[in-house]
């Protein structure tokens, strides 16, 4: 079955430690991620949300996978988008391997669906999320237009 | 042989005019392939050497419009013998008015073993310009 799949890498001077918390942590991915926050308990099975800093819920899901810090598996619908709701689960898997002193990391987002609108849109988003959370790691710093949720969203 | 394109995106803290800067100075291309000779105008040519400093191909600059886009040829004589198409390399940079950059680099016309190896060593070398840029420590 054709499949959509987006695939993104970046080494990050830091070590899997101090990356696995970033992704999770809501004290980092309000920095890097638009001022949203991961509501999760972080063991395989549970349920998994984002949530908008207004109060709505931007993705959820179940964690599939968890090996921290190594490896992170997350089931992943969009909820406030309505096209993007209907094509059901995509699947988001984060794996971190440190290589010297760098982590490299490795984003895959994919659906079993051919051309998926989630995939096409989370493509355009994930490069500009995964540079500023590489800024804040190396530099304490997060890129300026990723430290809000976009007015109008 | 059909042939594929890679494509790369980051966001850096810096200006168009440093990271234009970055991409056509010395550093940079020492770091990975070896030293290039051009003065990156348009229709100009450029010379790769390798690292042990041997001539290795002559490319041309296809376009250069500072410090938003440059596109280049990237010659592959092992591949051009397979008929492959010429290989190039465009650099987009967007600046996004608070600060940041938009770097986009497109790799064109790789094969598939090309476009294997391209795909690990483009995130560590945009990585490695996205951090030297964004260091406070200035040499």
């Amino acid at each position: 079955m054709a499949s959509s799949q987006f695939v993104y890498v970046t080494y990050i001077r830091t070590t899997p430690e101090k990356l696995w918390e970033a992704l999770i942590k809501p004290e980092f991915t309000r920095q890097f991620w638009c001022e949203t926050v991961q509501e999760c308990d972080w063991e395989q099975g549970s349920k998994w949300r984002i949530m908008i800093p207004d109060g709505r819920v931007a993705d959820a899901g179940e964690v599939l996978e968890i090996n921290p810090p190594r490896k992170l598996v997350l089931s992943w619908q969009n909820e406030f988008m309505p096209e993007l709701k209907a094509e059901g689960y995509s699947r988001l898997t984060y794996l971190l391997e440190p290589l010297e002193a760098s982590v490299k990391l490795t984003v895959t987002h994919e659906m079993n669906k051919p051309e998926s609108k989630l995939i096409g849109a989370v493509s355009g988003g994930w490069p500009h999320l995964l540079a500023s959370l590489k800024s804040l790691l190396e530099t304490g710093e997060s890129l300026v237009e990723t430290r809000k949720w976009p007015e109008g969203v | 042989m059909a042939v594929s394109d890679y494509v790369y995106v980051t966001n850096i803290a810096t200006t168009p005019e440093k990271l234009w800067s970055a991409l056509t100075g010395p550093d940079f291309w020492q770091q990975f392939s070896g030293p290039v000779e051009t003065d990156w105008k348009p229709g100009s040519p450029i010379k790769y050497f390798l690292l042990d400093g041997k001539l290795y191909a002559v490319g041309v600059i296809l376009e250069s419009n500072p410090p938003y886009l440059l596109i280049q040829t990237w010659p592959n004589p092992e591949a051009e013998q397979g008929h492959d198409p010429i290989q190039r390399l465009t650099w987009k940079i967007e600046d996004s008015g608070s600060g940041t950059v938009k770097l986009t680099m497109i790799h064109e016309n790789l094969n598939e073993k090309d476009y294997q190896g391209v795909s690990q060593g483009w995130p560590s070398i945009l990585g490695k310009l996205k951090s030297s840029l964004e260091s406070h420590v200035t040499t």
